[in-house]
């Protein structure tokens, strides 16, 4: 399930975090992010597994791509923000 | 046609530049406006051209801002970095790009040196202006009047050190030279696509050493509920629609440069240069602007000491030359150069000209010479 989403201010940081990903095999899927995910509105998202999360998480880190945050759905349904 | 004017646009273009605008217009949307594939693969196709951009001048893809021309570029820069009162040293042979914004924006004007190819004194004009406090630094990399490059990467040293930010005017430099960013660390460099990149017209990068202030405001596509441009670049500086079709034609335009080498190409244009300098200087009536090709790119002035140039530019027009007479939006080079009252004609060359055409253009020239006042041409007063 791609369930974890990476938050991205700018389409082109979150491009080039798909890329990177996909260059090393981590599958992940890029979208605009879901109504009520991002306070300013209009953002991105990488969708990703949560067993490739923390892969995911550190190539970008390393490869200097900035991303916001780790968000998912929580229980009520609502968006929740995690640490990552 | 020959067309000798590519300093203005290069009219030869590799094929597969119209054929990539062509198939944008059919198929691609607006990038980041939408999830659906006209949109997904516009947004492809603008990063792949912001990493191709990012690996042939060497800084990062989000450093690449896409804008209509060099103008608009420079002007992003300048209104940026500089400011009113601001004491903005230049070289002595910089373009209205450079001139009219600096001049709107209420800053004093410092030209470091006069000397055409000179780069010694023009070192030593930027060494001395720094020293005295000049605060912001442009400079065009290449005279797009003489042809003249100026030494970039040792201007960029002398601004590293004096802490000066450097805007670099690499109009007529991009295509043609090596412009490697991670060693010029310039706080800015503006070029357009149309000209050395083969790119369609409407299209220019620039390509930020640091965050800048826009210059339009609008939509991003991007954190639209706030009232202000988005911090991150490009974004912060790329408002409303691109110039997708632009854009696609400037990438095929970016991978012939990155096949043949900006550096390859400049030395094959300069070759041509110094063909038609040797061939003109033998004609008694012409003054020719050259070096010898030492400090010199693919761009040459000269003029008839009776003729009047822009007479001459249309003579040789109707004889199926293309050249540009003048003044070229530099009246500060020609101050420099001492052509300031008449300008002069300006050959410039770009990868599709051929040897033969030069020889083809000298012989027409000559014999415009032979019978000018038939041919129309007027008297230089």
């Amino acid at each position: 399930m791609f369930d974890r989403y990476l938050t991205f201010r700018s389409l082109t940081a979150a491009q080039r975090a798909h890329r990177a990903l996909r260059r090393v095999g981590i599958p992940s899927r890029l979208e605009r992010a879901p109504e009520g995910m991002s306070s300013l509105g209009c953002g991105y998202v990488l969708r990703l597994r949560e067993r490739e999360l923390i892969r995911a998480a550190e190539l970008l880190r390393r490869q200097g791509i900035a991303f916001e945050r780790l968000m998912l759905r929580g229980s009520s349904g609502s968006w929740e923000a995690r640490m990552l | 046609m020959i067309y000798f004017d590519a300093a203005a646009t290069t009219l030869q273009k590799p094929a597969s530049v119209r054929t990539a605008a062509e198939q944008a217009m059919a198929r691609l949307a607006s990038p980041g406006r939408g999830s659906h594939a006209p949109a997904r693969e516009a947004a492809e196709l603008v990063l792949s051209t912001r990493e191709l951009a990012a690996e042939l001048f060497s800084c990062q893809p989000e450093q690449v801002v896409f804008t209509l021309n060099a103008t608009h570029a420079l002007n992003l820069a300048i209104f940026s970095i500089a400011g009113r009162g601001d004491t903005v040293v230049t070289s002595g042979f910089e373009h209205n790009a450079v001139l009219r914004p600096l001049h709107a924006l209420g800053a004093r004007i410092l030209p470091a040196d006069r000397q055409l190819f000179s780069p010694e004194t023009a070192l030593q004009g930027f060494e001395r202006a720094l020293r005295q406090g000049a605060s912001v630094a442009v400079c065009t990399a290449c005279s797009n009047v003489f042809g003249y490059e100026l030494p970039i990467y040792e201007i960029a040293e002398l601004c590293r050190r004096a802490e000066v930010p450097l805007i670099l005017d690499a109009a007529q430099a991009a295509g043609h030279r090596e412009l490697d960013q991670s060693r010029l660390q310039a706080a800015a460099i503006a070029m357009p696509g149309h000209k050395g990149l083969y790119g369609p017209q409407g299209t220019g990068l620039l390509l930020c050493g640091q965050s800048m202030r826009p210059l339009l405001y609008g939509g991003t596509g991007s954190q639209s509920r706030s009232a202000d441009m988005p911090e991150e670049l490009p974004e912060r500086l790329e408002a409303g629609t691109l110039n997708v079709c632009g854009i696609a034609g400037l990438q095929e335009g970016l991978r012939f440069v990155k096949k043949r080498g900006a550096e390859q190409i400049g030395r094959y244009e300069a070759a041509l240069m110094r063909r038609a300098a040797r061939l003109l200087s033998e004609i008694p009536e012409l003054q020719v602007f050259t070096d010898g090709g030492q400090y010199q790119s693919g761009v040459l002035s000269f003029r008839c000491r009776d003729l009047e140039c822009e007479s001459l530019a249309a003579a040789l027009g109707r004889h199926g030359v293309a050249v540009r007479a003048g003044l070229h939006c530099a009246p500060m080079a020609h101050e420099s150069a001492g052509t300031l009252k008449r300008g002069t004609v300006r050959l410039s060359f770009s990868a599709f000209n051929h040897p033969s055409q030069v020889d083809s253009f000298v012989k027409i020239l000559k014999t415009l010479l032979a019978e000018p006042t038939k041919e129309g041409i007027l008297l230089a007063r």
